[in-house]
This record gives structure tokens, sequence and C-alpha cells, in this order.
């Protein structure tokens, strides 16, 4: 079994990510991620399979989050997946590709942000996590097939949105 | 299954590490995590047992040290953000002096009580605790005297206290101050609650009371002020002083998951 501090370090990062992904807004995000940490912290020895630790933790981070919007009686934030990397005077290359970047990272917050919660959710674990899809369905506790649907479907989903959205741009609409 | 098309995956990689937190934004979290969890230092730690950030000008993780340039679209922004930036500011400080609660009030006095008041000791009833309780705390009274008055909060580098009411505000202010390059006040309290918390683990509630001492002189309305008032009263608790202790707590919130587990540390529950 890792220890607290190896746990820290090796999932910080995903824990970070998952709470904004799940509408945690930048102004909250330091104190749900304590929380999840504090929660991991009292519950790591009850945990029954060191295997399945990462989707352990992304329970708790659903469930923290969860309950702080719930506490603050605040709706799910607007997806967006800006960070600190995309404001002004922030390292990264040039001017013109920070503003590429920036466009394309707006441009999938929208599509994902339009996409049923279910299905963005299993959208953002597989693509953007990179997991499979067995292990998104361990983790939110729905049948393998469900699990399936629903990454079939936001993928159409996200195709037909990016079409739209590039004809759109060539007619002088939004990128 | 389809795949997504080389654009969609190309957009997906974009926002892979879109919301990455930066490094300061790990370290303090776990700063933080540490002071409420009472957690001794692990890796990452100097020879004194301090946690001292790395930062060289060639780290992808630094903080800007100079401005950025003011050329292209970026920059073009920059003024608009010190603008606004300043505004904020300027905002928080004129909201902080009104929203400034009883209970903030009420916790800073029990934080500055004395903790040896020769007469306070013969007026109160003796407890259980007292016998056991050989603890001589550090002389508050004369480190006030030779602590100045904070002329404001820029001066101190420390931030509004984060209550329920100011918490966003506070936030973006420290949004803002994320961008800068000085660091060193939070580095410093991170240090003292660090000293501070180790010191608690290891059962040494006079040598933390010192440190959490310090930090108040230095940072009275400090990021981890909060932290240091729960792990207050914890080494108050564990050096005998059941009353104070319980002073200070009173004053937390009482949603404070801090306030929690100090009083169940001192068998308050």
């Amino acid at each position: 079994m890792p220890d607290f501090e190896s746990i820290y370090q090796q999932y910080f990062r995903f824990v970070w990510n998952s709470a904004r992904r799940l509408g945690i807004g930048i102004d909250s995000i330091e104190d749900v991620v304590q929380e999840v940490f504090i929660v991991i912290h009292h519950k790591l020895p009850t945990l029954e399979n060191p295997d399945a630790l990462r989707s352990w933790i992304y329970g708790i981070v659903r469930r923290t989050s969860s309950t702080h919007r719930r506490k603050h009686k605040t709706a799910p934030e607007p997806l967006s997946l800006l960070g600190a990397a995309d404001q002004p005077g922030d390292r990264g290359p040039g001017p013109l590709a920070q503003a590429e970047r920036r466009a394309q990272v707006e441009l999938l917050s929208e599509i994902l942000s339009r996409m049923k919660e279910s299905k963005r959710e299993v959208f953002m674990l597989v693509e953007l996590e990179q997991w499979t899809v067995p292990e998104v369905a361990s983790a939110l506790n729905v049948p393998l097939n469900t699990a399936y649907s629903r990454l079939r479907l936001a993928r159409e989903e996200f195709e037909v949105a990016l079409a739209r959205s590039e004809r759109g741009g060539k007619r002088g609409g939004p990128v | 299954m389809k795949e997504l098309s080389p654009k969609a995956r190309q957009l997906i990689d974009a926002g892979r590490t879109a919301t990455d937190p930066t490094q300061e934004e790990r370290e303090r979290t776990l700063a933080a995590l540490r002071a409420r969890l009472g957690l001794p230092l692990g890796d990452g730690t100097g020879s004194d047992g301090i946690h001292h950030p790395a930062r060289s000008p060639g780290d992808p993780e630094s903080l800007p040290s100079s401005p950025p340039s003011t050329m292209g679209p970026r920059g073009l922004m920059i003024p608009g953000v010190v603008i606004g930036g300043a505004a904020i500011l300027a905002g928080i400080l004129y909201l902080s002096h009104p929203l400034g609660n009883e209970r903030e009030a009420a916790s800073d006095q029990a934080e500055r009580l004395p903790p040896t008041d020769p007469s306070a000791q013969r007026d109160r009833p003796k407890t259980a605790q007292d016998g056991a309780a050989t603890f001589q705390g550090p002389d508050l009274q004369r480190v006030e005297a030779d602590d100045p008055a904070p002329q404001n909060e820029q001066e101190l580098g420390v931030q509004s206290e984060p209550t329920a009411t100011t918490r966003p505000l506070q936030r973006s202010k420290q949004a803002i101050e994320r961008k800068g390059p000085d660091t060193g006040g939070l580095a410093e309290e991170v240090t003292l609650l660090s000293r501070a918390t180790s010191a608690l683990a290891s059962g040494r509630p006079q040598e933390a009371l010192v440190a959490l001492e310090e930090h108040r002189r230095k940072f009275p309305q400090g990021v981890l002020s909060q932290e240091r008032r729960s792990a207050q009263a914890q080494a108050l608790c564990q050096a005998g002083q059941l009353d104070r202790a319980r002073a200070i707590l009173d004053a937390l919130p009482a949603s404070s998951p801090l306030a929690a587990r100090a009083a169940l540390a001192c068998g308050f529950h």
C-alpha cells in the first residue's frame, strides 16, 4: 500500500484536473483538492483493493465535488479547461502559438460543456486521462456496455460539434 | 468503435494539460494539508528539515521573474490585467475591513492571551490537567510589544482572512499574487507552520507554540492563519492549557474541519 505522501505526489495533478473538469471553479479548487486528500488520508487504511487506487480516488473526487457544490448551493460552473498556463504573462511559446492553443482549449471546453454530463465524464476519462473503458465503468459503477455506449455517443457528438464549429469558422463565426 | 479524427485528437491533446496546476499550487496545497493533518515533512526537505521550493530561471514551473513582452496580442492584454488587478486589490482592501467579523476578532483575542499570566493562573480554579502541566509558553506580551503594528497587507505580504464571505475575493487576490515573483511570504508561512506541526507531532508543544507565535506576529492575517489557530489549540492542549485551547477553538468557525480536528485531538468531544 503506497503511503499518503506518495499518493499525493502521484495523484495531485489527477485530482486537481478531475475536480476542475467536474465543474469546480478556480476560486474553490484548492479547498476541494485539500478536502479530497483529507478524505484519502482518513480512508486509506480501509482501501481494500490497492490495484483500484485510481478509481477509488476518482470516486472521492466526484463525491467531494458534488458535496462542495451542494453545500455552497452552486451549480457546476460552465466547463472551462483554461488553466494557469493560459493566463497572459505566463511561460510558453510565442503569442501566436499561445493564442492558437487558447482558441483550441476554448473550443474544446465549449463542445464538452454542451455534452450531457454522463457522456462527458466517460469521454473525458477515456480521451483526456486515457483510462480504459472497463476502468471507467468500474469507477462510475456502471455496466461495461453502458460505458462503451456512452463513449461511442460522446465521440459521435464531439465530431459533429467539431465539424459544425469548423463550418461556422469558415463563415466567420466562432472558431 | 469508431476512433476520433486527427482534428478531434489535436483538440483533445491541447486540452489535456490545460487545467494542470502549477508547481506553486502543488506546494501550497501540500503545505496546507500538512498543517491540517499534522503531518511531518516528507521528501523535498532541506537539511534544516524544511521544505524549500526549488526555483531556477530555466525551471518551466518557475514563476515569471521578468515582465513579459508587451509585443503581440498577449502583450496588449498586460495593461488591462495590471489595471484590473489593481482595482480588484483595492476592492479587497476596502472590503476586508467591513467584512471582518466578530468571530475573527475573538479568535485574534484568544490567540493573544498571555500563556502564563501568574495572576490568571492563581485566580483560575484548579483542573485535573493543571497538575500535569508544566509548560511555560513564549512571552507573548513581550513579542507583541516589540512588534510594530502592520501598516498594510501589501507591506506584510499577507492575504485576507479566508472567511466564507471573503474567500472568492481572497482567491482572486491570490491569483494576482501568484503571478508575482515574490513568494517569500508564503514560503515563510509554510516554514513556520511546518516547524510547528513537526514539533507537535513529536510531542514538543512549547516549541510548536514558539513557531506559531512567530507566525502570528509576522502573518496575523496570513493564508495559513486558521491552520495556525488549530495547531495552536492542539499545542495548548498538549501543554495542559485547556481553557486557552478552548477559547481559540470557540473562535474558529463552527463548521471548520480544522476546529473539529483540533477539538478531537484535545478530547473536547
